[in-house]
C-alpha cells in the first residue's frame, strides 16, 4: 500500500516535470517597477497601476510605419489621433485601433511640413500645429480644410523669431492656445477670429542672487559677452482639462533647476493654481545620489476628476498625482523589453487605457489599468464627486492590495473624520503623517474625551485641593503646638 | 561636605540667580563635578526622550532611524568642544576659571533645557497644532535661557567684562570650528593612510 503510493507520487512528479514546458505558468512579469514616495521621500514599491497590453507600430495598424511621430491625442469619443511628424501626416484610429482616416493633402494640393501637434475639439474639429509651415491649420468634422492661422501680428514677438507652433489646444470658446519654438513669453493665445490676444502664464526667469551679483557687478564686459543669456524655460506641452484650465509642463530643466515647479495649472488669467499638498511637490522623482537623472516632463494628461499623469520622457516614467498633488504611483521605464520606452514623447488616456507614443521605436504602447489602479482611481473619483460614503470602502480595498498606500490612509482618515470616528481617523492619519487632518481629529477626540470624563476629572481636582488644604491646616496646627511647647 | 542632592538642587538656584549662582558655584564650592555630570547626562537623556517620545504632532523625526549613539554625540560633542575651546582661549586671556570650573558652570547652565523640555514631552500629547505656538514658545524660551546662562557663566567664571565676554565667545566659536575642521582633516588623513596600507596588504595577499 505504502509502496504503491510512493510509486504513484513519483510517477506524478515525473509527469509534471515532463509536461511542464508545455504548460508554462503565465506570470504577469512587467518590464518596469512601480513605486511611490513616502513621507520621507523614500521610494516605496507599489503594485502595478498599469500593465502594458500592446506595442503598435504603424505597419501593424496598416498605415505604414510612423516616422518620428510627436503627438498623440485622444478625442472625447476615444478616437486616437497621431501627428506623424516626418511622414507629414495626421492619422487617426478608433478606440480599438481600426484605421479611420488620415490627412496628408488638403485644400489646393496643400500639405503639412513636419506637424508636431494635433488637437480635436468637442465637435470634432481638428487643429494641427503645422510646425515647419509656421501655421496652425483647422479642419472640420469631415476633415475638410477650414482655415489656417499664420504668425500672429504683434510687436511682442521680435521680427527675427519665426512662429513655429509645436503644440496646440482649443477651448470651448474656440480660443487657440499654442506653444511655439523660441517663444518663451508663455502660451500664445489667439482669438477665434485669428487675431492675437496675448501671452499667457509666462514662466519667470530663475537666477540665484550670487549669479546676479556676478553678472551684474563683477564680470567684465568681455566675460559678459561670452555668457549665455538667461532665458525663462519654455513650456514644452500643454493640456486643457475639463474645467478649461491649462496644464503645462516645463521639460528642459537642468540639474540646477531641480525642485522648481515643472507642472503648472494655469487659470484663465495665467496664474498657476496647482495644488501642492503632497509629501513633496509634483516634480517627478525626488533627487537621490543613486539616481542623478532628474525628471524632465514632456507631456501630461488629466482625467475628469483631476488626476494628472505626466510623462517623463528622459527616464520613460509616468507619474500620476491627484488634485491635491499627492503622488499616486510611478511606473514605466526605458529599455528594450516589451512595455519599455526608448524615447517616449506623448501620453494620453481614455477610460481605462493609457497610450504612450515613442518617437524612437515609432510605436504606440497601450497600457490597461490593473485592479489596483482602478481602485485608486475610483476612490479619487468618488471623493471628487463628493460621494464620501463609498470612498471609505474603496480605500479599504486599496489597502488590502497595498498596505503602503499612504494616499489610502489619508483618504480613509478623512472619511472617518467626517463620520466622527475620531480615534480611528487619528490612527490612519498618523500612519500617513497627515498632521493637518490629524490635529482636527485630535481636537474633536480631546473634546469628546473631556466631556465623557468630566465628572472624574472634576472630582479628582476637588479632592486634591481639599487634601492640600487639609495638609496645610495640619501643618499649621503642628507649628502652633510646637511653639507652645517651646514657650513652656 | 554637601550632599549630592543639595549640589544637584543648587542648579535650580543657579538658573534663576545666575550672577550669585555661578559665583558661589566656583568660589563657595556649592556645586560639584558629579552633579555637573548628572546634568549633562540628563540633558542627553532629554534629547533622546524628546526625539523618541514627543507626540506625533510635534515629532518630525523618523523614529525608525533614531540612532542613540548619534544623539549622544550630537549633545556631548558641542558641549565638550565648547568647554575645551573655552579653556584654551581663557587660559591665554587672563581667565580665572580652571577647566573643571568651566565644565561645571557650563553644565549647570544646561539646566533649563532639562527643566523645560522634559515636561513638554507629555504636554505634546495633549495639545493640537493650533496650540503648538505655546509648545514652540517654551522650546525657544529654554534655548534662549540656556544661551544667556552660558554667556553669563563665561563672564562670571573668568571675571570678565561684558565686552570681553562677547569677544571671547566669538573666539570660542571660531575655535570650535577650527577644532572640528582639524578633527575632520585628521580622520580623513587617517582613513587615507589606512586605505593605503590596506591596498598594499591586499596586493601582497594576491601575489603570494
Amino acid at each position: 500500500m505504502n509502496r504503491i503510493n510512493i510509486r504513484r507520487v513519483l510517477l506524478l512528479v515525473i509527469m509534471i516535470m515532463l509536461l511542464d514546458p508545455f504548460f508554462p505558468i503565465i506570470k504577469a512579469r512587467v518590464a518596469y517597477e512601480s513605486y511611490t514616495y513616502n513621507y520621507w521621500l523614500d521610494p516605496v514599491p507599489s503594485p502595478h497601476p498599469y500593465v502594458p497590453v500592446e506595442e503598435l507600430s504603424g505597419e501593424l495598424l496598416g498605415v505604414g510605419d510612423f516616422d518620428t511621430p510627436s503627438d498623440l491625442f485622444v478625442a472625447h469619443n476615444g478616437f486616437i489621433y497621431i501627428a506623424d511628424t516626418n511622414n507629414n501626416r495626421i492619422v487617426w484610429f478608433d478606440q480599438s485601433f481600426n484605421f479611420i482616416n488620415e490627412l496628408q493633402t488638403f485644400g489646393d494640393n496643400d500639405s503639412f511640413n513636419a506637424p508636431q501637434g494635433v488637437y480635436v475639439t468637442e465637435d470634432n474639429h481638428i487643429y494641427v500645429a503645422d510646425t515647419e509651415n509656421r501655421r496652425i491649420v483647422q479642419f472640420d468634422q469631415h476633415a475638410d480644410y477650414v482655415r489656417s492661422f499664420d504668425r500672429p501680428v504683434t510687436d511682442l514677438i521680435s521680427d527675427t523669431t519665426s512662429f513655429r507652433p509645436t503644440k496646440v489646444v482649443v477651448d470651448g470658446a474656440d480660443r487657440i492656445y499654442a506653444l511655439a519654438i523660441g517663444i518663451n513669453s508663455g502660451i500664445v493665445e489667439i482669438n477665434p477670429d485669428g487675431t492675437f490676444q496675448g501671452f499667457m502664464g509666462a514662466s519667470e526667469v530663475n537666477i540665484t542672487p550670487l549669479e546676479y551679483v556676478w553678472r551684474r557687478f563683477i564680470a567684465t564686459d568681455e566675460q559678459r559677452q561670452r555668457m549665455g543669456l538667461i532665458l525663462p524655460t519654455e513650456y514644452n506641452n500643454l493640456y486643457l482639462d475639463n474645467e478649461e484650465f491649462i496644464f503645462v509642463t516645463r521639460g528642459s530643466v537642468g540639474l540646477s533647476d531641480y525642485g522648481t515647479d515643472v507642472i503648472r495649472r494655469l487659470n484663465p488669467t495665467g496664474v498657476n493654481v496647482l495644488r501642492q499638498f503632497g509629501y513633496g511637490d509634483p516634480i517627478g522623482d525626488y533627487f537621490s545620489r543613486r539616481n542623478p537623472n532628474i525628471t524632465r516632463f514632456n507631456d501630461i494628461t488629466v482625467t475628469d476628476y483631476q488626476v494628472y499623469t505626466a510623462l517623463d520622457g528622459s527616464n520613460g516614467k509616468l507619474f500620476a498625482y491627484d488634485y491635491d498633488g499627492h503622488l499616486l504611483y510611478v511606473f514605466g521605464g526605458n529599455g528594450n523589453r516589451f512595455g519599455n520606452f526608448r524615447s517616449a514623447v506623448a501620453v494620453d488616456q481614455y477610460e481605462e487605457m493609457l497610450y504612450v507614443l515613442d518617437d524612437n521605436k515609432n510605436t504606440i504602447t497601450t497600457f490597461s489599468m490593473t485592479d489596483y489602479g482602478e481602485m485608486v482611481h475610483s476612490a479619487i473619483r468618488l471623493h471628487y464627486e463628493g460621494r464620501y460614503q463609498e470612498v471609505e470602502q474603496r480605500w479599504k480595498e486599496v489597502l488590502k492590495l497595498n498596505a503602503n498606500a499612504d494616499i489610502a490612509y489619508i483618504g480613509l482618515g478623512k472619511a472617518q473624520l467626517r463620520r466622527g470616528e475620531y480615534q480611528e481617523a487619528m490612527q490612519n492619519l498618523e500612519l500617513a503623517h497627515d498632521r493637518n487632518n490629524y490635529t482636527k481629529a485630535f481636537a474633536h477626540y480631546r473634546r469628546e474625551w473631556m466631556i465623557e470624563h468630566f465628572t472624574v476629572i472634576m472630582t479628582t481636582t476637588v479632592i486634591l485641593i481639599l487634601l492640600l488644604l487639609f495638609i496645610n491646616y495640619v501643618r499649621k496646627l503642628r507649628k502652633r503646638w510646637l511653639v507652645k511647647e517651646v514657650k513652656r | 561636605m554637601r550632599s549630592y542632592l543639595a549640589e544637584l538642587k543648587y542648579s535650580l538656584h543657579v538658573v534663576v540667580r545666575p550672577f550669585d549662582g555661578f559665583w558661589d558655584l566656583q568660589r563657595e564650592q556649592r556645586g560639584s563635578l558629579r552633579a555637573a555630570l548628572t546634568i549633562v547626562l540628563l540633558t542627553i537623556a532629554t534629547y533622546i526622550f524628546r526625539r523618541q517620545y514627543t507626540g506625533f504632532l510635534f515629532n518630525y523625526n523618523q523614529i525608525t532611524r533614531l540612532n542613540i549613539v548619534l544623539e549622544v554625540i550630537s549633545v556631548l560633542l558641542p558641549f565638550l568642544l565648547w568647554c575645551v575651546a573655552n579653556w584654551c582661549l581663557t587660559t591665554l586671556a587672563d581667565g580665572e576659571g580652571t577647566f573643571i570650573e568651566i565644565f561645571n558652570a557650563t553644565a549647570y547652565a544646561l539646566t533649563p533645557i532639562v527643566l523645560i523640555n522634559l515636561p513638554l514631552i507629555p504636554i505634546s500629547y495633549l495639545i493640537t497644532s493650533e496650540e503648538g505656538a505655546f509648545y514652540y514658545f517654551f522650546l525657544t524660551i529654554s534655548l534662549i535661557w540656556t544661551v544667556c546662562l552660558i554667556i553669563l557663566s563665561t563672564m562670571i567664571t573668568h571675571q570678565y567684562s561684558m565686552k570681553k565676554t562677547f569677544l571671547t565667545i566669538t573666539g570660542i566659536l571660531i575655535g570650535m570650528a577650527v577644532m572640528v575642521f582639524i578633527g575632520l582633516l585628521f580622520t580623513s588623513v587617517i582613513q587615507q593612510i589606512f586605505g593605503f596600507f590596506y591596498v598594499i596588504y591586499r596586493e601582497i595577499v594576491f601575489r603570494f
